[in-house]
């Protein structure tokens, strides 16, 4: 009994940890996403970044999405697919789905972390 | 895709033969890259078009992403079997002229982003030989891991590539010869509508060693016939590339008056054209920051003599405020020694020649440039940085909402000052028949990255909510295609469905152009499958009455 809690307590850490280490490939996969299309027009200085800090002038809201603290992945894949005013909607050649989904765990948890 | 349409079908093809076609396809390209469903099918849609969620939306059927040269040959040959229009985009980032999207409803996308290999880079003969899918930042990338000493010429956006970008007569902001891309590109390999591969120039022959470096080999210079047209699909191109400058300066001339532009662009075109400097950036001071609204008092003037502009006003106001009338940035490229030397010869031909004109440097860089100095470069497309910053001009201002993005209207007009003025009248009155406020100030500068001509450019808003309003664009862009054309102004370039229209006014003789192409295009590709309509040009099957 005791030797089988044992190997399922080491079997669900050694899956945590993969799962942890999985998601931690993806999230930096999804930076790359993001220094790849996203950071040209919403890095810091950047035309997007201007435009929203107008938009969030009289909030605490970030203009700068890299430090944006309530980024819901859907809404990132969302923008990403319909675009938003002048930003185009991006091609599952340019962005496919799984870079697509790195890219919305990368901005959904980079500031919840 | 309207609710009502179920699936949107190539034009003349029936659903049957359409599917039997697709089955076809996906066994050549795999499954994964044959896009059909509604959902991917909307990301090719044109996201700056004039007839967002219109019947005449061009909206395609179905898109097909290849890897190799050999799938494109096969679905070209599938294409044929069922007449299925096809279209080919490199990666697609036409904004402005049409983006992803195909020239009509239901034509079927040939997306070769994949095609991404940069097939060389030399940086002692100072070419490279790329795919369809490589993008400028690509390029960029691969060129400053590589610590090659070459920089490519690129446009404002740096997700395009150099193959769409030239062969839609892109252009860009270093020397004259290479920001015309088509004219500094060398050497293509074209697949043709019956699925054979063609080799042009130097290409043609087997082992040629210059294919990159000369443009003609032996015989017809052919590459023109690839470009704003639909013979073929291209699946590589060379392209000559700009050695780096040891030393980079830019230099500001302002004027103060507004006819001082007729003999500073006397001076100017005959610096560019010695290639003692780069591409001149003008621009009018007058104009306010983007985004903040302009003096109250100046804006009265521009309605101020019977609704229309004051011009001795506004010259007045300009003096008054110490604002000068024209400011234009140039760079100078070359070794520390030239660009100095050059530098005081700039200074010395302008304030000769224009009482009030003033030369001053604003930056001057060893290269290579250190990240900071890349970082915050005034004009980094003019050392061949790419970036998206030039989306500032659609953005939200303070004074004003974003836009959905815009439709550019581009006419060619001689690089000559008075001709510049002349222009600006002839637009603000066409606004001003039209009954709309107008676009153009008598202080709108001139587009000056075409070599040996200007371009004197509106960028007209569309809308993907407001319908009224893309109509109303619509006919605002037509009318001044005409206007323009009336004044031997003829557009560089435009969206699909301005395309007839451009096309239409290059009609010398009878239309002699355009029957020529369209002769060509029946012997070459007699089932009309390739890009039917692209740049006014439509197979006999087609046709129809469109230009009879
Ligand atoms: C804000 C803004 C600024 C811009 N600034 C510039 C600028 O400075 N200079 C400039 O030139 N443009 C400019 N543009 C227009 C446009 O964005 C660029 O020209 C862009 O590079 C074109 O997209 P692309 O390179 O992805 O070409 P693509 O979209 O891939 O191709 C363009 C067209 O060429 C044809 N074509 C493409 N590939 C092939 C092929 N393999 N075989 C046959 N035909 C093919 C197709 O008809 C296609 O629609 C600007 C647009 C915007 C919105």
């Amino acid at each position: 009994m005791l030797k089988n809690m044992k190997t399922v307590l080491f079997v669900s850490v050694l899956a945590a940890t993969s799962l942890l280490a999985s998601n931690s490939t993806d999230y930096t996969k999804g930076k790359q996403v993001f220094d790849k299309w996203c950071v040209h027009c919403h890095g810091i200085g950047m035309p997007a970044t201007n435009a929203l800090r107008i938009v969030y002038k009289e909030t605490n809201i970030s203009p700068v999405l890299e430090q944006r603290k309530d980024l819901d992945a859907e809404f990132v894949k969302f923008i990403v697919r319909h675009g938003r005013y002048s930003m185009p909607f991006f091609r599952k050649t340019e962005i496919n789905d799984e870079q697509l989904k790195n890219l919305a765990l990368y901005l959904s948890t980079k500031n919840k972390k | 895709m309207s609710k009502k349409e179920e699936i949107i079908l190539p034009n003349g093809v029936n659903k049957e033969d359409f599917l039997k076609a697709i089955s076809e396809i996906e066994k050549i390209v795999g499954t994964k890259w044959v896009f059909k469903t509604k959902e991917d099918l909307d990301l090719y849609r044109d996201a700056y078009s004039p007839y967002w969620d219109e019947l005449e939306e061009p909206i395609p059927s179905l898109a097909i992403a290849p890897k190799k040269v050999e799938e494109i040959q096969e679905i070209v040959r599938i294409a044929n079997k069922y007449t299925l229009p096809i279209f080919p985009i490199s990666t697609g980032k036409n904004l402005g002229y049409g983006s992803s999207a195909p020239n009509n409803r239901g034509d079927v996308v040939i997306d070769l982003k994949r095609m991404n290999k940069i097939i060389e880079v030399n940086d002692k003969r100072n070419y490279c030989i790329l795919e369809p899918g490589v993008s400028y930042f690509d390029l960029y990338e691969y060129c400053e891991k590589n610590n090659l000493n070459v920089i490519m010429d690129i446009p404002d956006p740096g997700w395009g590539s150099p193959v769409g970008n030239s062969l839609d007569h892109g252009w860009g902001y270093t020397y004259g010869q290479y920001r015309d891309h088509f004219g500094a590109h060398c050497g293509m390999e074209v697949v043709l509508a019956n699925g054979e591969v063609m080799r042009t120039a130097m290409g043609a022959l087997p082992g040629s060693k210059t294919f990159a470096e000369n443009k003609y080999g032996y015989g017809p210079y052919l590459d023109g016939l690839f470009s704003q047209s639909n013979f073929g699909i291209v699946t590589k191109m060379g392209f000559w590339m700009m050695p780096k400058p040891e030393h980079y300066t830019l230099a500001v001339l302002t004027v103060p008056k507004r006819d001082d532009l007729i003999p500073l662009v006397e001076i100017m075109n005959y610096l560019e054209d010695s290639s003692i400097i780069g591409w001149p950036l003008y621009r009018s001071p007058l104009n306010p920051e983007y985004g903040k609204p302009m003096n109250p008092e100046l804006k009265s003037y521009l309605t101020s003599k019977n609704g229309k502009p004051d011009i001795d006003k506004i010259q007045d106001y300009a003096i008054r405020n110490d604002i000068p009338y024209w400011q234009i940035d140039i760079p100078v490229y070359g070794n520390k020694d030239s660009v100095e030397a050059n530098i005081n010869y700039i200074k010395q031909r302008f304030t000769k020649a224009i009482d009030g004109a003033k030369v001053k440097v604003i930056e001057d860089y060893d290269l290579p440039l250190t990240k900071k100095q890349a970082k915050s470069l005034k004009h980094k497309v003019t050392l061949g940085i790419p970036n998206l910053e030039i989306f500032w001009l659609s953005t939200r201002g303070e004074n004003f909402g974003p836009k959905d993005g815009h439709v550019w209207f581009s006419p060619i007009i001689p690089r000559d000052g008075k001709e510049l003025l002349k222009c600006q009248e002839i637009y603000i009155d066409t606004f001003h028949e039209l009954g709309m406020e107008s676009m153009i100030t008598p202080f709108s500068h001139p587009r000056t990255w075409m070599y040996r001509a200007f371009c004197f450019m509106i960028g007209f808003a569309n809308s993907r909510t407001d319908k009224e309003k893309n109509e109303q664009m619509r006919k605002v862009y037509t009318t001044m295609v005409k206007v323009a054309a009336k004044h031997g102004w003829g557009d560089y370039r435009a969206a699909p469905p301005f395309q007839d229209a451009v096309s239409g006014v290059y009609n010398f003789n009878n239309n002699i152009l355009k029957r020529f192409t369209q002769e060509l295009k029946d012997t070459i590709d007699p089932n009309g499958i390739l890009a039917p309509g692209r740049g006014g040009i439509w197979p006999k099957r087609l046709r129809g009455d469109k230009n009879a």
